[in-house]
Order: structure tokens, then sequence, then C-alpha cells
């Protein structure tokens, strides 16, 4: 596991700017899984994000009164259907012309926080491990036996 | 600054509209406001949907990820297509997301056919349609439309009636008139027989170019194939009598290159060969001379009038005589000659006499759900495209004053020998349902966008080509693009904003509305029906893509039903100065044009010619030794009708005195693929009909070649450099030096 | 162990080019335009190949679908200078773009021809690019590209049967141009599984090979015609 720690997080890019200020840990504590939000990630390639309707589910009584959640409640409701734009976090550059999938490493029990580090702490979802550094892959498909071919990831 | 300030100051900024527009596209999550699929983010779907980019009407599955359509499949359950789809049915994706697709109805702005236009709101465009409408005397309209034998045919039957104007014309790719009606003198069909190729041991194919696109390229492709290799026990034998190396000729076990015109001379020589041996049953016999009371000629007198050798004559007609199941089909370029009923005929009349009538590798009746039968009128005579075209030109009938043209472009296909083009703009009112600048559209005062299929509600039954009914159901599997509908949908709006009279005859909410109360209506004579009710039932066809009949229900058509023309000389248009036979066809690349304003058509070499990017002229190396013309070089072709400039493909295995010309070329706009790029051969092509109907005699004119200078060609192949073409077996390629200058086209 | 392969019988074939297009669309072939295709760069991962034998009235026509062979002895991978192409475990050549640095090296030693290289970025028209497959990479300028065995289909069969804790079936992967050919001439499926569809098919004495004696051990196996 020392193998996580791989650079300091000072070094790696500063969380983007979002729509909201989303607090992780906000949503931990509640006792929520991450795959309820994050729908799709033991059987997909992405990790998804709920539609807007599905935050506004729990949001109409819970925390309702909080500046963020009312800004994002203003938009659900008068947004004329506009989308919330999100940016991702963790981000392989397209150059590298990787096709990441996810269900593959949840089936294999890595734990989401060996690559998102512990989210559930953050208040803000932040890098805390490269994930643009192929060496890092490649050490724990070592350690996994998992495939080191390099068609598996970039084609 | 820091971090956290960051965060919080763009966290203000945003807070108007919580959109923030930075990053790049890769690195954004877009959260709907509510799910908009079934599917997660990322995840992709499969929808069933019917392909329309010919009138085949494939069953498609279509891929999509994230609400973007990505990729066409075949719906393997579909009887037309069984899973497979076209060049053209691809490229469907490329009209659904092209570029200078029109998303907005549009109003002609400057002159007509300047190319100048102005948006117009939606609801305005058809407050004008109905104004035109009202404008003009009934009788002064003129409705031009496509799907003749659906449901969106039925429905402009009906408009035409409720308004009291003459019947819609409707314009076919291709156009099959002349095979209905020689499948009805020879087979007693109402509509295009059903030939069961795939179980057919010897197929003589007369002119028809099956594998090529137009009728059923992907049905009959299956078929072909299956015929050859589906069987362990034995592989099926065909022979492709055509003056063309078409696709369909390419793939013959014999290629008979008749002379052009003489196509039923050949069938009624092999008729005649066949009925000597004495093999054939009398009942045979005396159905076969109804149709053809007269003394076939012989096969010598055949050999020497097709210009093929009568050995072949022979050996083809014993092929077909001594197999257990031979089967022959006819059309394409030998039904476009003056004489192109009595050839067809004569090609379909030989099945009367193998024993053909309803037998497993043999022709079937058509079959269809008959869900137009309560929608048009009761008598559902068309006006003749031929008929309507002389409207145009005002030398017959009423003169026309409002033309309304939908979802065709008779401008481009028509023959230019009818003069459609220049009587287009005599037309006071022009109103055009397309969704591209074409030929026709340019013309126009208003211009209604549609929907591609895969934005609406799609409901389209295949003709004939499966042997059972096949409806293709479907719901809209993307999200509009525009404002664009289903020229059904344009049709019904139009129908309720007009007067009492009319509007009271279009009740159906949508077509949807209507296709959904029709198979309700027929419930009990849908296949597979017992005991559902008709939303369940519509829900499961929904569900696969569509209604299927049943093969069980195939049925044996009645046999002839009259005498056929006795075969005159097929005429042509041009003289002795004219020296070559012009062969117009579809090639894979653009169908009937509908391709070319797709790059990856335009960029899809011609399997034969190889061309890529624009059009071309097929010459043999004798004719173009002749005439000093090198491949690649540009060309003039004239007729008496017009005059063409393109590139010559030399060609060693084209007819010597025949030339041919891929149809869906030489745009003035229709975006930026097609425009300006090649010619159009229905430039060149005459007046001539075919005796007995109305239909164009396409293949009928003649033309002359003068090289106009050394040009640039873009091919995918080698060039023919004369001399006998290296024999390649199968299993062993060219020499490597040879097969990069064939790959890389670098002495092109 | 798995071996890719592809069985394509000549005699089903019609040529009518229904894999080419199908291969552009899955795998996010750009199209190079009029005056790039002139100069031979246009981009067919797929190809038909036509062949004239004979002089008119006798002329044969042969339609060959031609790919990337997935060579098990491929002459491409040992002289590419930086290992961006080699054989995979399952026996596809594989290409890695993000490798790649164009020396074209693989291309020219390709006796097939198959290979392509990007001299240009990739531009899609606007909005032509929302039908991008999202599975596979738009290749950047400067590298090369060929026929993958539709690889992003192959590992999302295995993904499928991994969740379900099976095998992949034999014909539950179908090649984009497998799955679009009207003739279903061509097949594809595990060569080491001597069950499936593609063994048998291999099996059979029809069976050849494109340019057999550069002893190149291809992938793709050719069903002659019976003509």
């Amino acid at each position: 596991m020392a193998l996580v720690m791989v650079g300091c997080s000072d070094e790696l890019p500063p969380p983007p700017p979002q729509p909201i200020a989303f607090s992780h840990s906000v949503h931990i504590e509640n006792e929520i899984e991450c795959t309820r939000c994050h729908e799709g990630v033991e059987t997909q390639a992405q990790a998804g994000l709920p539609a807007m309707a599905a935050c506004a589910s729990c949001h109409r009584r819970q925390a309702a009164d909080h500046p963020e959640v009312v800004k994002f409640m203003e938009q659900y409701a008068n947004g004329n259907g506009e989308p919330m734009v999100w940016r991702k976090v963790h981000v392989i550059p397209t150059s590298a012309m990787v096709h990441f999938k996810h269900s593959p490493h949840v089936r294999a029990g890595v734990d989401c926080a060996t690559c998102h580090g512990d989210v559930g702490s953050m208040t803000v979802a932040q890098q805390v491990v490269d994930v643009a550094n192929m060496g890092w892959c490649l050490d724990c498909h070592r350690e996994q036996d998992a495939s080191i071919d390099c068609m598996t990831c970039h084609h | 600054m820091r971090r956290r300030d960051f965060v919080k100051a763009t966290s203000v900024a945003a807070g108007a509209t919580l959109l923030e527009g930075c990053g790049s596209p890769e690195e954004q999550f877009i959260v709907q406001r509510v799910r908009q699929t079934p599917e997660l983010p990322g995840e992709s779907g499969w929808r069933f949907s019917v392909c329309r980019q010919c009138a085949a009407g494939c069953g498609i599955v279509v891929r999509v990820v994230d609400g973007d359509a990505k990729k066409i499949e075949g719906n393997q359950a579909h009887p037309v297509n069984k899973g497979g789809v076209c060049a053209l049915g691809h490229s469907l994706l490329q009209e659904l997301y092209n570029p200078d697709r029109i998303l907005q109805a549009q109003r002609s702005s400057g002159n007509r056919g300047s190319g100048a236009f102005e948006a117009v709101a939606w609801d305005d465009a058809i407050a004008q349609v109905v104004s035109a409408i009202g404008a003009v005397p009934a009788d002064r309209i003129a409705i031009v439309a496509s799907d003749r034998s659906g449901l969106t045919g039925a429905l402009w039957r009906r408009f035409a009636a409720a308004l009291g104007a003459p019947a819609p014309a409707f314009l076919e790719a291709p156009e099959l008139e002349v095979e209905r009606r020689a499948a009805q003198l020879a087979l007693g069909t109402t509509d295009l027989p059903y030939f069961d190729i795939a179980n057919a041991d010897c197929v003589l194919s007369i002119g028809a170019p099956i594998l090529d696109p137009g009728r059923s390229q992907v049905h009959f492709t299956r078929a072909f194939a299956d015929m050859r290799r589906a069987r362990p026990t034995r592989r099926g034998r065909f022979i492709q009598a055509e003056a063309r190396m078409s696709l369909t000729a390419a793939n013959a076990d014999v290629w008979l290159p008749v002379r052009p015109g003489t196509e039923g001379v050949l069938a009624r020589a092999i008729a005649g060969h066949i009925l000597a041996s004495g093999s054939v049953p009398a009942d045979a016999a005396r159905r076969y001379r109804v149709l053809f009371p007269g003394d076939a000629p012989s096969t010598a007198d055949a050999a020497t009038q097709c210009d093929v050798p009568e050995e072949r004559i022979v050996a083809v007609a014993e092929e077909l005589r001594t197999a257990e199941r031979g089967l022959v089909i006819g059309g394409g370029s030998a039904a476009a000659h003056s004489n192109g009923l009595a050839n067809v005929a004569a090609a379909l009349g030989l099945n009367v006499l193998l024993g053909n009538l309803g037998r497993v590798g043999g022709v079937f009746a058509p079959a269809s759900l008959g869900l137009t039968r309560t929608v048009e009128p009761s008598n559902p005579a068309d006006s003749p495209i031929a008929e309507l075209a002389a409207r145009l030109r005002g030398e017959s009938g009423e003169p026309v004053e409002l033309l309304i043209v939908a979802d065709a472009d008779p401008v481009h296909a028509l023959p230019a020998g009818w003069g459609i083009r220049e009587a287009i703009g005599r037309v006071q009112t022009v109103i055009v349902l397309s969704s591209f600048r074409d030929d026709t559209a340019l013309q126009a005062n208003l211009i209604l966008p549609l929907a591609t299929e895969l934005e609406r509600f799609e409901a389209y039954e295949s003709p004939t080509s499966a042997g059972v009914a096949a409806l293709g159901l479907a719901e809209a599997v993307v999200e509009p693009m525009g404002d664009g509908q289903h020229p059904a949908d344009i049709l019904l709006a139009v129908a309720r904003a007009l007067p009492e009279s009319v509007a009271s005859r279009f009740t159906w909410a949508s077509y949807e509305a209507l296709v959904r109360a029709r198979v309700g209506e027929d419930l009990a004579r849908m296949p597979g029906s017992a005991g559902a009710t008709a939303s369940a039932y519509l829900s499961a066809a929904i569900d696969r893509g569509g209604i299927f009949g049943d093969a069980a229900a195939m049925s044996a058509p009645s046999g002839p039903t009259g005498a056929a023309p006795e075969l005159p000389g097929a005429l042509s248009e041009g003289g002795p100065e004219y020296a070559f036979g012009l062969l117009p066809f579809a090639s894979v690349k653009n169908g009937d044009g509908r391709g070319a304003n797709r790059p990856w058509l335009q960029e899809h070499p011609d399997p034969l010619s190889t061309v890529m990017w624009g059009s071309w002229v097929e010459l043999s190396p004798a004719d173009a030794a002749e005439l000093g013309i090198h491949d690649g070089d540009r060309v003039r072709v004239e007729s008496q009708t017009g005059s063409v400039e393109t590139h010559a493909v030399i060609d060693p295995a084209v007819r010597p005195g025949v030339v041919s010309m891929p149809l869906g070329h030489g745009y003035a706009d229709n975006g930026r693929y097609a425009q300006g790029r090649g010619a159009n051969v229905m430039a060149l092509v005459g007046a001539g009909r075919v005796d007995g109907t109305t239909a164009s005699a396409w293949a009928a004119t003649r033309v002359r070649i003068t090289r106009v200078g050394e040009g640039t060609m873009v091919r995918f192949g080698r060039r023919y450099e004369g001399g006998e073409p290296e024999l390649i077996p199968v299993g062993w390629a060219p020499q490597q030096t040879s097969q990069l200058v064939q790959i890389r086209g670098a002495r092109v | 162990m798995t071996r890719w392969g592809m069985a394509i019988d000549t005699d089903r074939c019609t040529g009518c080019g229904a894999c080419a297009v199908a291969c552009h669309a899955e795998n996010n072939i750009q199209t190079v335009g009029e005056v790039e295709a002139a100069r031979g760069r246009a981009m067919h991962w797929m190809r038909i190949e036509r062949y004239y034998e004979g002089v008119f009235p006798d002329v044969k026509v042969r339609f060959q679908p031609v790919l990337c062979q997935q060579c098990g002895h491929a002459p491409c991978e040992p002289v590419c200078p930086v290992y961006a192409t080699y054989r995979t475990p399952e026996g596809l050549n594989a290409m890695v773009y993000a490798r790649c640095i164009g020396t074209r090296y693989c291309a020219n030693n390709c006796p097939y021809t198959t290979r392509y290289f990007n001299w240009f970025a990739p531009e899609f028209d606007a909005p032509l690019e929302r039908q991008l497959n999202p599975s596979v990479s738009v290749r950047p300028a400067g590298v090369m590209e060929k026929c993958t065995f539709c690889v992003q289909r192959i590992q999302d069969a295995q993904e499928v049967a991994a969740q379900e804790e099976r095998e992949v079936r034999d014909g539950e992967i179908k090649t984009a141009c497998s799955q679009s050919c009207p003739a279903q001439a061509i097949t594809f499926g595990d060569l080491d599984d001597p069950e499936s569809l593609v063994a048998l098919l291999a099996r059979t004495e029809r069976t050849t090979h494109l340019l057999e004696d550069l002893s190149t051990e291809p992938s793709v196996i050719y069903l002659r015609g019976g003509r």
C-alpha cells in the first residue's frame, strides 16, 4: 500500500472548480454508499453520477436550508432543463488513449480509495494519486498478476 | 490563491446557472436534470429501428451512448435483412449528424433556385403550406411522394383525394413499374413476387441487379450466399445476363453480356429450347402459351441478336432445365428499354415452364399486412410520374401552380428528357420536404425538414422482398436534432389546419397514432396476434423491431393472365453519331444519390471501378483506344438530351459499344461533401418510355464520348494498362510491388 | 489459450463493401478527403480488393476483403524501434498508438499493406463527432493505425462473461465487419477452441491464407471460392 503514496499531493493538480461545493464527507457520514450515486461502477466502464432529480429527491427535505443545497435546488427547479456540468477529478489525458474500465477493478476487489484516496474524509474531492502515471498502474497490475499487455488499456 | 479560496471564488462565479463551461469534454461529467435514458452515463443502449435509406426497409439496431447514436447494426429477427446492414445503411449516422443538414424550416429569400434561404418558424411554415393550398384551385396542385406501397403513401393518396387534387405521383428508386406489370402478366401477382433464391440450385437473372443497391441488396445478398454455401451437399449456381458487368454480374458463375435490349430474345430462346426438350408438363406448357402464344426464336437467332455464342445459350438453358430447382428473375436494365415489358415478362415466364409457382426455391405471391386498406381511397390509382412531368411542362392536363414534393428529389432523379428541371421553375409555388438542399429543394419556395428514422416513430412495411410480410416498427432512438418530422406527421399537421372538409378526414393525432389504430383495427389479421390485446401486441412488436409474417402463409402466384407484348427490337434515342449505349447504374458508393453527402461513402471505393470521391464513365479498352482516351482522362459524354463531363475508367469487363455511369452524383448543392462533385448521369437520359407502361426507358439513351484532356481521378485500385489482366487465384495475392501500386493508388 | 482468428468465405462475399463502412463507423477511422485520397492516404482498415481474370467476354471477377492478417509471425513487429506493435497473448497484432513515433517502418514491412498512417490530425465536421465510438481512441496525427480485430468488442464481451462468471461463448464476439456482412461471409472466433465455428472452417479443404509462402502465419483464413 506504500505504492499509493507515490508523490505527495502537492504535486498533483488542484481540485477542479465544481458547480457547487459538494462535500463527499457529509454524505459518507450519513452512511450513503459510494455506489448509490456512482451507479454502474460494478458493471460499467464509467462510475456514473445520478441525475439531478435523484439529488433533489433527498434534498427536498434533507439540509434544505444549506446554502449549497439551496443553490442546487434553485438550478433544479428553474434551470430550464439545463444540465449541470461537473468536472472530473481523476482524468487520464486523452493523449494516452487509455480505455479504463471501473468494473474489472471493482470485481478484483480494488478498494475505491486505492485510486481515489479517502474521499469519505474529503470535503472536496481531489486527486491523491497520480492516475495518469502508467508506472503506478503497472506496479499494481504486476502485484495482482493482472494483464500488463499494452492493448488491455491502450487501444 | 489557495485552493480553498479558488473553489469558493468559482462557486460564486458559477452561481447563477451552475453551468461551468471550462474544461474539455473529456474532463466533464454532464448531469442531466432527470435521467434521459434507461442506461447509465457512458453505458451502451441498443434500440431497434427501421432503416429508410432505400425502399427495402431493413430492421436495424442502433447503439446509443449518452443520447448519441454511435453505430448501426442489423436486427437478426427482421426477415428482410436477418442481421445484415449495407454500406448505405451504416452511413445513416452521417445523415443524422450531417453538418449541412437542414434543421429548421426555410423559405427562399432570393430568386428561387439561387440557393438563398432564410429560417422560418415551424408553425409559420405549416401555415404557409396551408395558405398555399388554399390559394390555388385543387386541380392545379401536384404531389410527388415516396413510400408508394406504405402507409405514408396511402396518406398522400388520401390527402390528394380530400383536397380534390389529382392523385399523387410516386417516385420510386429504383422504378419498378415495368417489373410489376410484367409480374402481373407472367405470374398473375398484383405486386412484385418473391423469389426464393436461397433455396434454388440454379438462378438465371436476366438483367436484375439483385446484388447491387436498389431493391433489397442485403436480403438478396444473404439469399445469394445461402444459395451458394448454406447447404453442405450442393452449391447453387448463378447466371447473370446483363450488358453491364454489375456487382451482380461480377458474382455470377456465368456472365452473358448480352447486347442491351435483347434480354427478352434470350429468355424466349431459352424457353423454346426447354419446350422442345419435351420435359415440360403439358399443363405448364399450356399456361406458358397464354403468355407467349407465338413460336420462340431459335437459339441460333438469339445468338445473333444477343451477340452471345449459341452454345452458351444452350448450355444455360440446359443447366436451368436439368436443375432440380432452377429459378429465373428479371428486371434492371432489361426492363428499361422500349421493349422492357416484353423482356421481363419473357424472363419471368420461364418460371411457369420450370414449375416454380409456389415451390421451394421458386416464386411466391407477395405478402402484405394490408394496413393501407382503409387509409387510402378505395380506388388508389396514382398519377404516373411521367404524366406529372407532362403536366409540369404544360403539355397535358391542368397546369401546376402548387407542387408539393415529399421526401423525393425528382429534379435529380428523373431523366433530363422529361424536362422537370426547366418546368419546375415555372411553377408558382414549390414546397419540398427534405433535409438537404438537393436539386429539388434548391428550387423550393419553402423547405420543411424531415427527421431521420432515428429521430421519429417509424413504421415501414417492406415491399415484397422478404417473402413474408414485414412491418418494421420502432420508437425514436435519439432526440431530434432539429424541427424535422416524419413526412406523414407533416402531412397530418397541414391537413388538420385545412378546412373542415379536409381536416375531418385526418383525425389521427400523429403517424404513430395512425399506425397503432390500424394495427388495432386489424388485430385479428396480424400474425401471432391470437389472444393478445392491441396494446400488448404492439409493445411486443416494438420490442422486437416489428411485425413479421409467418413463412407458412406463403402462397403460390396464379400464373399468366394474358399475352405479353411480342418482342419488338429495342428503340434507342440517338442517331448513328451516338456510338454508345448508356447504362446508368446504382453503385454502393451513393445508391440513388442519398449517399452523396456522406464522407464515408464518398471515400468508399466503388467495388468494380475503385473510384472514390466522384463520378466516372466506364469504357471498354477497345473503344477507349479508338477514341484515344486514357484511364483517368476527362471526357465529355453527350446525348441528344444533354452533355456532362466526367472521368474515364478503362475497364476490361466492359462490353464494347456500351458505357455506364453511376447515379447520384453532380449535385448543385446537397451539402459540402456532394456539392459540385461528379456529374449526374440522368442529365443525359432522354424522354423515352417503356412501351405499354409509363416508366422511363432509362437504358435506351445513346451517347458519344470525346476526350477533353488529362484529368486526375481518385482511385483505390490500380488502373488497367492493357493486355490480359493478371490471373490471381484466390489465396495468392500479387507480388508486393504491384500490390503497393494497387493499394496506394500511387499512379493516380 | 485463446487465439483470435477470422475466416472469410470468398464464395459468399459479393464485394458489397458494407464491412468497410461498418469498420469506419466502429473504429473512428477518419476520412481524408479527395485530395489526400488521391495521394493514397485514404484509410481503409478493411478494404475489398477486386481482381479481373481473362478478357471480355470471358472476364471473371474476384473480390477479396483484406484487413490486417494479425500474423503469428508478423513482419511489422520486429522493425518497430519503440515496440509500439507486438503480438498479444491472445494472438492479436497490437498497435499501441500512444507509443508510436511514426517511423512508418511497420507499414513498409507489411506485405499486405494493411497499415495506415495518420498524416493529419483527424477532423470531423461538427456535429459528425457525435457519432464517434467512445470505446475506441481517435488517433492523432503521426501515428500508425490498422485493424484491431475490434479489440474493444473482444474486451467488452470478456468483461460481460467475467461478470456472469463464465467463459466467452463462440459467436458471442462479432467484429463490426462480421456483424454487418449481409452475406455472412466473415466468421470471427477462437482458433484454439477446436469446437469454434472459425476453427471448424479453418479445417476445411477450402482453407487458404494470403501470401502463404511468406510464413507470416496469418490469423485470417480465406475460404476459396467455387467459381
